[in-house]
């Protein structure tokens, strides 16, 4: 990362976070127990892959996304029931689908049923989740990242503490995260 | 991480050995088991025989079956290198003793009731059945015995040395006793491939001799393996709230969960698959097998094999905290284990009990039946079962103690 | 991360790469122009699938009699093909889902490469049944549910054609969106080493703002469970039911219960075998050794080798049982025929590819070497291509009615349509291996320290180190 450390500026009104960056796993694990012991304001970290035990130093609480899923295999599961045991079995005065008699089978084969039922208990669980993925992280195309750190899809580890959080104090902070080895320190804005 | 500072060698990190002794309680309430079942197992063979050696059967199978399940699990840690496990892996490396207990126990009762279960036993039945004389090749009594004494003795043996270079390690920590077992595992999963297929055969899939499905052997596979997973876990939350085995986390308890998880997911895969097929194709030599447990009370039971083997566990270990929680982890083993005494008895009793009104003249032998006679020979067995695996427990330490993967397993966790 | 890591675990990656080496190696592949190598490659995959599609517009304007089928025979190469390439799609599926429930920490290298070919294999695989259509363009018309103008006359659920519509593809939508939600962070790292605007702009725009948030990363890794989660019953349930398109008749050969594992675990089977074919062949095309290393493709073997002996045990069991039932079609099928009739050299063919040929790999030399490894991958594709076209075929050209027992001929419509699938299936792979990382960055980066010899895990005093990372130095250097 041969690029021009940006100057330390004064927060200004847009959107500013001091960021500190650092070139290994240990070292974030370890700048980012440290800052949210010293109860300075994460904003958040990042990190070029998932680092195993960051969510749990910074505090982050377990994802919902499998309620989410939960949700949606069962929405497949009562589509797939529905649309089977209505096309292949009801016979109302009211309201019809077709039974047809196919082989003697029964109109009504829960049995026959089961293949179908799955794939879409998968398909909606699956399609759904991934829907929820998007929505809870602001993920779609086009997006540009709202903070965007030189570095952390490579090699760079980063924490960015927000100025404007709760018990923010910036010599604090930035003696801290020099403290763990950071490579850089600066203030980056969010893109709008 | 963390760990980095430290500079010792795996090795190092070995946990104290905490030595297993039977507990007085646990000796006691196991011999009262077999004490008891004996009692009730003799009652009923003075009374309905041919009840008394179906439910030898299912009780001597039922653990035959946990013990081989346990078996297979040790292998799969080995073959896999699955790092996780090595904590825990002495106590299925306990109930794969259980086997040459086990061969004794189906060697009795199916060589002692071979005419009340096996209708291709008779001489007279095959002399006016063409299909069964096509069989007799295969199906006689001498070679039957002798291919069960065959299948058990060769499963005894592999779970023998499995636990032996396992225990050897102990002393030596020589690495090579890992390899070894790794090789050791992969022949005797293919030898177990090839004799389960063999044994289901045998054993059940011929009490209906003229009603045959190829997927029997992994639909017995599927449950032994699932039924070897619940008494493991019972096993290790029994073994935890005793104050043993402290290196067992949550972790190890959630990976138990999943395994149990997925396995019974297996069987009602397996379950579907051949019971789907047999419906769909509608063939009269197949589907006699699945319109005798669906006759008359038989239904309650046949619905409540897949609700208790795997509705219920699916439904309650989906959401991750009952997978880490020791509570609900015993109920849904206890009632996997029930779930595949339930399998077992449906797959014994109508026939057999069919074969009693038709030739043995027992009118009374229309099922299903749950009583006190069923009860006997599972609880003799358990009883003998609870003995030999504890006392097996007790004769090497408790956790394996130099096993190269036992540092990944110690600092297992998620 | 190292330190809980057994003595015996080789690393997965080898070299001691640092992250930003990961991140050059994988990318330089799309990043410079293609070598001569990959461009007659692609000609010559490209010259096959033009060949293969002509072959398909022929027979769509002249219609199915094109083909070699017949009254009797009325499966032939279609249906042999189309479940030879759904099965080869089965192992990334397997590589990406199960081998991460079970904390298979190797896959890691692979699983990107194996879930583009598992994609690519379904695309091959769904031409088939839809030609056989002979008029696809009614086809979503007979098999997709939707109200029309038949009155309200549905399609018959119960019908196991039925289903393999639905798990097709469930199964094609899943792995695809499986597989993307794996691109995204290396799309972004992409994106950030991007040199022209135009690739900025694409790469921007495919990896959804990703910015490497931990925020992010704690739902991605979830999702990333779940979907493994749901993929896994997924790509059982795929196999399942192709192979109750045969099993719920009551064709003998067909018609046998075991078939659902029986043709998941062949299917697992083919696909690791094409796995290892391509991977033999895009780790040295590519410069990836130390990434895809001989581990990884021992790994790989020793499925094969497992896969394929359940395979051989299900043949075994079929034969057992056939004799043990006593029904005369079964045995005919299975005696008379399959192992002794006209299409016994198929047969033996299958035995010899899928059940002798894996035993190879029994041996540690032969699972290490390239080349035998490479020849027997291919060996093993034959065989699975033959396991299909023994079951389809022989079941179904002497059945129950010996007056109409028949041969199968297939046309050289059919050869060039099989041929002209595998060049869709290379042209892809071809072109997947421009624009797209084909080893999961972000995943090898967190594997990275998995079973490095860290100085702190031996007796060594952890001051020293061997190799000062170029990452550490940077720190020293940024302190000075």
């Amino acid at each position: 990362m041969a690029k021009k450390a940006p100057k330390i500026q004064e927060p200004k009104e847009i959107k500013q976070y001091l960021v500190g960056v650092y070139g290994t796993e240990e070292q974030i694990l370890a700048v980012t127990a440290a800052v949210v012991q010293a109860g300075l304001p994460v904003h958040d970290t990042f990190t070029p892959y998932a680092v195993h035990g960051l969510d749990t130093a910074q505090g982050l609480p377990r994802s919902k996304l499998t309620y989410v899923t939960g949700i949606g295999g069962l929405l497949g599961l009562l589509t797939a029931l529905t649309l089977q045991i209505y096309t292949q079995s009801i016979e109302t005065p009211f309201w019809s689908g077709w039974p047809l008699n196919v082989g003697g089978k029964p109109f009504m084969p829960l049995t026959a049923f089961v293949p179908v039922s799955f794939e879409l208990t998968v398909l909606f669980g699956g399609l759904i989740t991934v829907g929820g993925l998007l929505s809870f992280c602001g993920l779609l195309p086009g997006r540009k990242p709202r903070l965007h750190i030189e570095g952390v899809t490579n090699d760079r580890f980063a924490i960015a503490l927000d100025p404007t959080g709760l018990h923010f104090d910036e010599a604090q902070a930035k003696t801290l995260l020099s403290e763990h080895g950071a490579l850089e320190i600066a203030y980056v804005e969010e893109n709008a | 991480m963390s760990a980095n500072s430290k500079t010792a060698t795996p090795h190092a990190e070995t946990p104290p050995a905490a030595p297993y002794r039977t507990p007085a309680r646990l000796r006691n309430v196991a011999l009262g088991l077999v004490i008891v079942g004996a009692g009730l197992f003799a009652w009923t063979l003075s009374s309905q025989p041919w009840r008394a050696w179906a439910n030898g059967l299912i009780a001597s199978y039922l653990f035959v079956s946990i013990a081989i399940g346990a078996t297979v699990l040790v292998a799969l840690t080995h073959v896999a290198k699955a790092g996780w496990a090595v904590v825990l892996r002495r106590i299925p490396e306990a109930m794969g003793s259980w086997l040459p207990f086990g061969l004794i126990a189906l060697l009795a009762v199916t060589g002692l009731g071979m005419h009340e279960l096996y209708e291709w036993s008779h001489p007279d039945i095959v002399a006016q059945d063409e299909l069964l004389q096509h069989k007799a090749v295969l199906m006689t009594p001498n070679f039957f015995l002798v291919r069960l004494v065959v299948i058990l003795g060769l499963w005894s043996l592999f779970a023998w040395v499995l636990r032996r270079n396992s225990v050897a390690q102990d002393k030596d920590g020589d690495d090579r006793h890992t390899r070894a077992n790794v090789a050791w595992s992969a022949i005797f999963l293919i030898v177990f491939g090839l004799t389960v297929t063999v044994a289901s055969l045998d054993w059940l899939m011929s009490l209906e001799p003229h009603w045959f499905s190829t997927i029997f052997g992994v639909y017995q596979f599927a449950g032994a393996f699932v039924a070897g997973c619940a008494t493991v876990t019972l096993a290790v939350l029994g073994l935890r709230r005793a104050g043993y085995l402290p290196q067992v986390t949550t972790g190890h308890l959630h990976d138990l969960g999943k395994l149990m998880f997925a396995f019974s997911t297996f069987w009602a895969y397996i379950w579907i698959s051949q019971f789907l097929l047999i419906w769909y194709a509608n063939m009269p030599e197949e589907t006699g097998y699945f319109l005798m447990r669906r006759e008359g009370a038989w239904l309650a039971l046949f619905a409540s094999n897949v609700v208790l083997n795997w509705l219920i566990p699916f439904l309650t270990l989906i959401p991750r905290p009952n997978k880490r929680s020791p509570k609900i982890l015993a109920i849904v083993a206890s009632l996997l284990l029930v779930g595949h005494w339930l399998d077992v008895y449906l797959q014994v009793m109508p026939p057999v009990s069919h074969f009693a009104v038709e030739h043995g003249g027992d009118v009374h032998a229309h099922g299903p039946f749950l009583g006190l006679q069923e009860l006997g020979p599972v609880a003799l067995m358990a009883g003998l079962f609870l003995l030999v695996v504890s006392w097996r427990l007790g004769r090497a330490a408790l956790v394996p103690q130099r096993d190269p993967y036992l540092v990944e397993s110690v600092h297992h966790q998620q | 991360m190292s330190s809980t890591a057994s003595h015996l675990r080789e690393p997965l990656v080898t070299g001691n790469p640092t992250l930003a080496q990961i991140s050059d190696e994988v990318c330089a592949p799309m990043e410079r122009k293609p070598s001569w190598m990959w461009w007659t490659a692609f000609l010559l995959a490209l010259s096959a699938l033009i060949a293969g599609f002509s072959a398909i517009g022929y027979q769509l304007y002249n219609g199915v009699g094109t083909w070699g089928l017949n009254k009797t025979v009325g499966w032939g190469f279609d249906i042999t093909n189309f479940v030879f390439w759904i099965g080869i799609g089965h192992a990334g599926t397997l590589i990406s889902a199960i081998l991460f429930l079970f904390r298979q920490k190797w896959r890691t290298s692979i699983n990107r490469s194996a879930e583009a070919m598992t994609l690519f294999a379904v695309l091959c695989a769904a031409i088939f049944p839809f030609i056989h259509m002979g008029r696809p363009w009614f086809g979503a018309y007979w098999i997709m549910p939707y109200p029309n103008m038949r009155g309200p006359l549905w399609t018959n659920f119960r019908s196991p054609l039925v289903w393999d519509v639905f798990a097709i593809s469930t199964y094609f939508t899943i792995s695809a969106v499986f597989w993307f939600v794996g691109l995204i962070p290396d799309l972004a790292t992409v994106r950030d080493r991007a040199k022209t605007a135009l690739r900025k702009k694409i790469y921007g725009v495919l990896s959804l703002g990703w910015s490497g948030s931990n925020r992010h990363w704690v739902h991605y890794e979830t999702v990333y469970m779940l979907l493994a989660g749901l993929s896994t019953p997924l790509v059982l349930s795929v196999h399942t039911i192709v192979s109750m398109d045969f099993a719920t008749s009551v064709e003998p050969g067909w018609h046998t219960t075991i078939f659902p594992p029986y043709f998941v675990a062949g299917a697992i089977f083919s696909g690791f075998a094409m796995v290892l074919t391509l991977l033999i062949i895009t780790r040295k095309v590519l410069s990836i050794e130390h990434l895809i290393t001989l581990n990884h493709l021992e790994n790989m073997a020793k499925i094969i080798t497992a896969t394929g002996m359940m395979v051989g045990l299900a043949y075994g069991t079929e034969f057992l049982i056939a004799w043990y039932s006593g029904s005369n079609y079964e045995g005919f099928v299975f005696f008379s025929n399959r192992a002794t009739g006209p299409y016994a050299w198929a047969y033996w063919t299958m035995i010899s590819c899928n059940v002798i040929a894996p035993q190879v790999f029994w041996f540690k030399k032969a699972r290490r070497n390239i080349y035998v490894l490479f020849f027997f991958s291919l060996v093993v594709n034959v065989g699975m291509w033959f396991e299909r076209f023994v079951i389809i075929v022989t079941s179904l050209h002497r059945d129950y009615l010996p007056s109409s027992w028949a041969m199968y001929n297939p046309t050289w419509v059919e050869y060039t349509t099989l041929l002209g699938t595998f060049g869709l299936f290379f042209t892809l792979f071809l072109l997947f291996t421009r624009v797209l990382p084909v080893v999961a960055i972000g995943e090898v980066k967190a594997v990275l320290g998995f079973a490095r010899r860290h100085p702190e895990t031996t007796s060594q005093p952890h001051a020293v180190t061997a190799q000062p990372s170029p990452a550490a130095a940077r720190v020293e250097v940024a302190h000075g």
